[in-house]
C-alpha cells in the first residue's frame, strides 16, 4: 500500500510494490508475477474516487506497451472501489411486499433473482418463498424489490469465494454486495472476443494466502440471461456504436477501433487505452484533437501517476 | 492471446527505454549507395522544372532501388526483383537521353552505372555489420527487424543459407516477436515509427543505416510530448567507417526516402463542394488499383488479419487511413450503397415512409448548408449543443442513417425546425435494418476470410474474396500503398470505387 499526498489531497493506492500475480485458466504452472497489474488496478481505483468539475467530462488517456488485460484490470479496480451501500431494514419491509413482485435476494453464498411469494414459519424457523424454493430467512443477507429483475431472466448464481484480488479491496460483505448488483457502472468498448477471452485470467495479490480471482467474476459483463452484472462490453469496430446504458459512469475505450468513438461518448469519465504496439496512430490523433478543444488537468489530480513505461494525460471537455 | 511472460517483458522493456532513454543509431559508410543517391538527387533537381510526367517512371524506379539499398542489406540473389529494376532503369534512362540536355545525359549515364554497381555489390556494408553484431550478441539474444515483409523474407533466406538462426520480423509483424535483449533495425528510426521505440521488443535498440541518408532523427510521439511519464528516448550516435560525414539536416522536400508516387497538385483544389461533389484524396492500392477516398468524417471497412477470427473486419475513420492498412472494397458500386439498398429491402412495407422521412430532414440540412455555408452551420449546431456538429455535412449523405447520438439527432431536428419524434423513429428503424444488413455482410466476409489465403494477402498485398451474399460478389481486400497529401473535389459517385491504375506499380 502506498500513500500518495498531493496538493489535491491524499490517497491510499494499491501499487506494484504490493506485487500481483496472474495465471491463465489452463495454466499448470505457478502464477506469474505481473507488476503492471497493480498500476492498472490503482488507476481504476482512483477513477472511482475521482470527482471532476461539474458539467465537464474527464478524459484520461493512457498508453500501454500492449493493450492486453489493461481495460479489465482498470475495470476491476473501479468496480471494487465503488461504494455500494448496504440496505438496512430490508427485513422490516418484507411484510409490505406484494406477492409476485420481482426481487433480488442476496444469500451468504449466492444471489437469487425471482418472484417473491411471501414468508411462512416452519419447524426450523422462518422461510421466505422466492421462485420455486423456500429459503431459510436466517441465511438471507438482503432482499430488495427490483422491478427490472428478470429482464434478462430469473435464476440463481453462486458468489465466488473472494480471492487475493478481491480481498485486497473489499471485505466479504462488501464483495457480496458488489457481486449481487445488476448495474453496469462501466462500459468497455473494444474487440469483444478478445475481451471475453481475457475475462478468464485469474489474479491475486502476492502472498495473500488466498486463491486467484477470475477477472470475469469481478467485471461481470452483462450477457444474455445474466442475473447480476457490473459492466457491459460493447464492440467498437462496427458501423454504429450501441447506446451505453444510462447508469454507466466510466467508459473504457480499448484500442484504436474504440477510440474513434471518443467524441461521441457522454459518460462523466472516459478512459482511452492506447496500444503502443499498434502501428495505427489514429487513436493518438483522435485523443489529441479532442484534447485541443479541452482544458488539460494534471494526472496527479487523479491521485495516480504513471510508472515507467506507461504514459498518461488527462483533460476536461464540456459534457 | 499474448503470452503472460512476454507481456511482463514488454512492460519491462518499455520501462527500460523510458528510464534509460538511450537508443543507438549506427551510421555506416556506403560509398556505392551514396553515389547512387547523389545521382538521383541531381536528376530530381534537373528535371524539376521540366515535364514531371515525362520523368515519373524513371524517378520512381530509381527511388525504389535506393529504398532497397537502405532496407535490404543482403546480396543480390536474395533481393527479389532488384536485377529487373536495374534493367528497367537502364533501359528507361537510355530512352530519356534522346531529348535530354547535355548535363542531364551525363547524370543519366552516371545513374545507370551507379545502379548497376549497387545491383552487383555482394558485400553490403550494413549486412556485414549486422552479421558481425549478431555474432557478438548471440543469435538467441537478438532479433533483426526489417521494414517490409519482402525485406524480411529476403533476410530469412540469407540467414538460412548462412546457418544463422536469428529471429526476423518486419515492421508490421512485431506482435509475434518475443522480447529479446537486443533488436537491430535495418533502416532509419522514422521508417519504423514511434511504436518500435515506445513498445520495444527488446531491452536495447540499435538502428543501422547508411551514412548518406539525410533523415537520421528519432521520431517523436505527439502524445509522449504532452503526457505525464512521456517516453522520450535520446539518441546515441556511432559511425562505422573511414570518417563521420557531416549530417545534411535539410530534407530535400521533393525527395522522400520512402518511395512514393509523385502527386500532381490538383487543379481544382477544394472550393465549396456542390451537392454531388465531395472532398476526397487519391489512394493507391496494391494490385494496380486506385480510388478516391472521401474525407467527410465517415467510416470505411478495413481488414486486420492479426485480429481474432470474427473480429478481423473493422470500420475505420476514413481520414486516418494510411499506407500499410488493408481496405475491403466492393468493385463497381460502393458498399454503403449496397448496404443502404439491402437495409431498405429489409424494411418491407415501411420502405417508402422511411425513405421519405430520411429525405426530408436531409434536404432541410442540405438547404441550410447551401444557404449558410459549412462553417456557420457547424458553429450554430455546436452552439445549440450538438456534440458532433463537425460531422453535419456528412449527415446529408443518403447512406448515412443519422447522427450517432440520440441527443445530437434531436437537437439537429429541432434546429432544422422539424418535429423530432417521427424522424427519430423512422431513422431508428432504418438503423436497425442497416445493422442487420451490416451484420450479414460482416459474417459473410469473415466466412470468406476463413476460406481465403491470408498469407497471400500479406505477401502480395491483395486478394479477391468470394462472398455468397447477394450484391457482394465482387469484393477485394487490398493494401494501401499511398495516400495523396492533396484534397480534391470529385463527383460523389466516383468515391470508394477501385479502378485500374498503374501508377503504383513501382511501389509494390
Amino acid at each position: 500500500m502506498v500513500i500518495m499526498v498531493t496538493q489535491y489531497g491524499w490517497w491510499q493506492v494499491q501499487r506494484e510494490d504490493v506485487g500481483w500475480e496472474v495465471a491463465l485458466p489452463d495454466s499448470y504452472v505457478d502464477a506469474a508475477s505481473a507488476p503492471w497489474a497493480g498500476e492498472l488496478l490503482a488507476l481504476g481505483q482512483q477513477l472511482a474516487r475521482y470527482r471532476g468539475t461539474d458539467g465537464q467530462q474527464t478524459i484520461v488517456a493512457v498508453t500501454l506497451p500492449a493493450r492486453d488485460y489493461g481495460a479489465l484490470f482498470v475495470a476491476c479496480g473501479w468496480l471494487l472501489s465503488r461504494e455500494i451501500p448496504a440496505s438496512p431494514g430490508w427485513m422490516d419491509r418484507l411484510a409490505e411486499l406484494t406477492r409476485g413482485v420481482p426481487v433480488r435476494m442476496a444469500m451468504q453464498d449466492c444471489v437469487v433473482v425471482d418472484r417473491f411469494y411471501g414468508c411462512r414459519s416452519s419447524s426450523d424457523g422462518m422461510r421466505v418463498h422466492v421462485g420455486s424454493s423456500q429459503w431459510a430467512l436466517g441465511r438471507v443477507v438482503s432482499l430488495e424489490v427490483d422491478e427490472d429483475a428478470g429482464k434478462y431472466g430469473f435464476g440463481r448464481k453462486e458468489i465466488p469465494r473472494p480471492g487475493g484480488l478481491v480481498s485486497a479491496y473489499v471485505d466479504t460483505a462488501s464483495w457480496r454486495r458488489v457481486f449481487c448488483t445488476a448495474r453496469a457502472s462501466v462500459a468497455i468498448i473494444g474487440v469483444k472476443s478478445r475481451l471475453h477471452g481475457e475475462l478468464e485470467l485469474r489474479a491475486a495479490r502476492r502472498r495473500s494466502g488466498r486463491g486467484l480471482d477470475r477477472l470475469g467474476d469481478i467485471v461481470r459483463p452483462r450477457q444474455r440471461e445474466s442475473i447480476s452484472w457490473g459492466s457491459v462490453i460493447i464492440p467498437g469496430g462496427r458501423e454504429d456504436l450501441a447506446e451505453l446504458p444510462g447508469e454507466v459512469a466510466l467508459a473504457i475505450m480499448d484500442g484504436a477501433s474504440a477510440i474513434r468513438w471518443l467524441p461521441e461518448i457522454r459518460t462523466p469519465v472516459v478512459l482511452a487505452i492506447i496500444d503502443r504496439s499498434s502501428a495505427d496512430e489514429s487513436a493518438v490523433a483522435t485523443v489529441l484533437q479532442l484534447r485541443s478543444t479541452g482544458v488539460p488537468v494534471s494526472v496527479e489530480r487523479l491521485g495516480w501517476s504513471p510508472q515507467a513505461g506507461v504514459e498518461g494525460s488527462t483533460f476536461e471537455v464540456p459534457l | 492471446m499474448i503470452d503472460l511472460g512476454n507481456l511482463n517483458a514488454l512492460y519491462t522493456a518499455a520501462a527500460s527505454v523510458a528510464r534509460n532513454g538511450v537508443v543507438e543509431l549506427v551510421s555506416i559508410d556506403d560509398p556505392d549507395g551514396a553515389r547512387f543517391n547523389a545521382c538521383l538527387q541531381r536528376l530530381s533537381i534537373v528535371v524539376r522544372e521540366g515535364d514531371p510526367e515525362h520523368w515519373n517512371d524513371l524517378l520512381m524506379i530509381a527511388r525504389q532501388l535506393r529504398w532497397r539499398r537502405v532496407t535490404e542489406p543482403y546480396p543480390a540473389q536474395y533481393n527479389q526483383g532488384r536485377e529487373q529494376l536495374v534493367t528497367e532503369l537502364t533501359t528507361l534512362a537510355e530512352r530519356r537521353k534522346f531529348l535530354a540536355a547535355e548535363e542531364t545525359r551525363r547524370i543519366l549515364d552516371e545513374l545507370s552505372d551507379a545502379a548497376a554497381v549497387t545491383g552487383r555489390t555482394d558485400g553490403h556494408p550494413m549486412g556485414q555489420l549486422l552479421l558481425q553484431s549478431i555474432e557478438e550478441v548471440g543469435c538467441l539474444e537478438c532479433a533483426a527487424i526489417l521494414v517490409s515483409a519482402r525485406a524480411a523474407e529476403g533476410a530469412r533466406y540469407w540467414f538460412h543459407e548462412l546457418g544463422v538462426n536469428v529471429a526476423i520480423a518486419d515492421r508490421h509483424g512485431l506482435e509475434g516477436l518475443t522480447v529479446r535483449d537486443q533488436a537491430y533495425f535495418i533502416g532509419t528510426p522514422r521508417l519504423f515509427g514511434c511504436s518500435a521505440l515506445t513498445a520495444p521488443r527488446a531491452y536495447s535498440l540499435t538502428y543501422i543505416f547508411p551514412s548518406w541518408v539525410w533523415d537520421q532523427d528519432l521520431p517523436q510521439s505527439e502524445f509522449s510530448q504532452v503526457a505525464s511519464g512521456g517516453i522520450r528516448p535520446r539518441a546515441k550516435r556511432y559511425h562505422v567507417g573511414a570518417r563521420a560525414p557531416a549530417l545534411r539536416r535539410c530534407n530535400p522536400p521533393e525527395d522522400q526516402l520512402v518511395p512514393g508516387p509523385l502527386w500532381a497538385r490538383p487543379s481544382n483544389a477544394c472550393g465549396s463542394a456542390g451537392d454531388d461533389e465531395v472532398i476526397a484524396r487519391r489512394v493507391l492500392l496494391a494490385g494496380g488499383r486506385a480510388m478516391w477516398l472521401d474525407q467527410d468524417g465517415g467510416w470505411i471497412r478495413t481488414l486486420d488479419p492479426l485480429q481474432p477470427v470474427g473480429e478481423r473486419v473493422h470500420m475505420h475513420d476514413e481520414q486516418a487511413i494510411s499506407p500499410g492498412m488493408f481496405l475491403v472494397l466492393r468493385e463497381g458500386e460502393t458498399e454503403s450503397d449496397v448496404l443502404y439498398t439491402r437495409a431498405l429491402d429489409l424494411l418491407g412495407s415501411a420502405t417508402d415512409t422511411v425513405a421519405t422521412s430520411q429525405g426530408e430532414w436531409k434536404d432541410a440540412l442540405r438547404s441550410r448548408l447551401r444557404a449558410l455555408g459549412r462553417r456557420p452551420v457547424i458553429q450554430q449546431l455546436s452552439k445549440s449543443g450538438v456534440h458532433a456538429a463537425r460531422r453535419a455535412p456528412f449527415w446529408t449523405a443518403r447512406t448515412v442513417v443519422r447522427p450517432q447520438s440520440d441527443a445530437d439527432f434531436v437537437l439537429l431536428l429541432e434546429w432544422l425546425g422539424l418535429p423530432p419524434r417521427s424522424y427519430v423513429e423512422h431513422a431508428n428503424r432504418l438503423r436497425k435494418a442497416r445493422s442487420q444488413a451490416a451484420a450479414d455482410v460482416r459474417e459473410a466476409l469473415e466466412a470468406a476470410l476463413d476460406r481465403a489465403e491470408l498469407g497471400r494477402l500479406q505477401r502480395e498485398g491483395h486478394i479477391r474474396l468470394q462472398l455468397t451474399l447477394d450484391g457482394f460478389a465482387a469484393i477485394i481486400a487490398a493494401r494501401v500503398l499511398a495516400v495523396s497529401p492533396f484534397e480534391e473535389l470529385v463527383p460523389r459517385h466516383t468515391v470508394r470505387i477501385p479502378v485500374q491504375d498503374r501508377s503504383a506499380r513501382w511501389l509494390e
